[in-house]
């Protein structure tokens, strides 16, 4: 079977790349293919999809406050002050990340459907 | 602790207001009062779904199992995608990231546990089994010799921009084509999801590249080949492996219930890459090395 339909890249391009301040025209002089001028037409993806919008179902389940006690949250204060001598950018990395999966690291992909691929690869 | 015990749900419950996410029900779930708070946060972004719409009783037996097989393949998938965007949020905090960001790469892991639920849905819906819940963590390619910056923006760059821009392209085609009202109203959650988990990784790159040195863009830029690659090994297959085609199908009557074929999905991702993927990053200002990227797809006859 072949995929006949609207083409998912424009509606990913005008969904996904304005989070990097980057325009559809910008993306098309960068491009190296011709990339087409994404449908000016508003469409369901896009209308239904504005990831700054909320549902409207959540409106109704916020009546109930959390009460619990939060006097002990912050009590451990953070030992390290070199983040605030040392400008972010030149620290290395530190290596306090999830330990490893004795694979020598799977590479994670797509969320949707490729960790489970990159598993077993 | 029976959710319905909950009075103020109970209450809300009976005047209607509540669409009940099917994480009321679910598996997995503690018997703790803590199930109230996570059927909160699941319902948090959900969209309501006509479940009493599905064309599942009307399939072939063969077709749903078939379904209910790929939709479980979906499970731990969606479930391991928590540990990926955990780890982003420790890079991003390590680099100073704008808490925005940070609160964004926290409400993705939020996201993929209500994949999750849906896709055990759907699994109940085609009759299928369930599997186990992976206890694996995946882990994000490290070099502890980079600065914390070019960490983040190489994180950011794999799990975001390419494996989560690319997922959003694929759930694009699927909804496109889905004539089952509860897969198209799945499918449309997930990529309005898919759509915030893509654009964080995005932010944060051009957030990072307004400051970034040139050893850093070349530090990222070095990368990105191999992660091409990564995903182009599972698509395409290599010598040592061959494709992988746990989600993927070639029947067509498939098709319409959010299933691509394996074809489908390589042509999209030889698409996605130079028409999308290169194009952003050149844009945001990464030194990238085209035809190496370039080199990393497979062509058609491999």
């Amino acid at each position: 079977m072949s995929y006949q339909g609207r083409s998912p890249i424009n509606d990913v391009v005008r969904s996904v790349m304005s989070a990097a301040m980057i325009s559809p025209l910008a993306l098309a002089a960068c491009g190296t293919q011709k990339i087409t001028t994404p449908d000016p037409k508003p469409d369901d993806t896009t209308a239904n999809l504005d990831p700054t919008a909320m549902p409207t179902v959540t409106a109704t389940v916020t009546i109930t406050p959390t009460a619990t006690a939060t006097a002990t949250a912050t009590a451990t204060a953070v030992a390290s002050g070199s983040a605030s001598v040392t400008p972010p950018d030149v620290l290395v990395h530190p290596s306090v990340r999830p330990r490893p999966d004795g694979n020598g690291g799977r590479m994670p992909t797509r969320g949707f459907a490729g960790a489970v691929r990159a598993a077993r690869s | 602790m029976q959710l319905e015990a909950d009075p103020l749900l109970q209450r809300s419950s009976a005047d209607g207001a509540i669409d009940l996410f099917p994480a009321d029900a679910a598996a997995w779930i503690s018997d703790t009062p803590m199930r109230t708070e996570y059927a909160r946060l699941m319902r948090g972004f959900h969209r309501p779904i006509p479940w009493e719409k599905t064309h599942a009783p009307q399939l072939a037996p063969e077709v749903r199992a078939e379904l209910a097989r790929i939709w479980g393949e979906r499970i731990p998938t969606e479930y391991r995608s928590i540990t990926g965007f955990s780890t982003l949020s420790f890079d991003f905090i390590a680099a100073g990231a704008p808490v925005d960001l940070v609160a964004v790469c926290h409400r993705v892991c939020i996201d993929e546990l209500r994949h999750t639920e849906l896709a055990v849905k759907m699994v109940e819906i085609y009759g299928g089994h369930l599997p186990d819940l992976p206890r694996e963590i995946s882990s994000l390619p490290t070099d502890e010799t980079l600065t914390v910056v070019a960490q983040a923006c190489r994180s950011a760059i794999v799990l975001s921009c390419l494996g989560e821009t690319f997922a959003c392209t694929e759930l694009a085609m699927l909804r496109n084509r889905a004539v089952d009202p509860v897969v198209h109203g799945v499918l449309t959650i997930f990529l309005a999801d898919e759509i915030v988990h893509a654009r964080v990784g995005w932010a944060y790159l051009a957030h990072a590249f307004k400051t970034a040195d040139a050893a850093t863009r070349a530090s990222v830029a070095s990368a990105i080949p191999s992660y091409v690659a990564g995903i182009a090994a599972n698509l395409f297959g290599t010598d040592e492996a061959p494709a992988a085609v746990d989600v993927t199908n070639d029947d067509e009557r498939l098709a319409n219930h959010g299933v691509c074929s394996m074809r489908e999905e390589q042509d999209l991702y030889r698409t996605f890459v130079p028409d999308v993927f290169i194009p952003g990053l050149l844009a945001v200002g990464v030194p990238l090395d085209v035809a190496a990227v370039l080199a990393a797809i497979p062509s058609r006859n491999q």
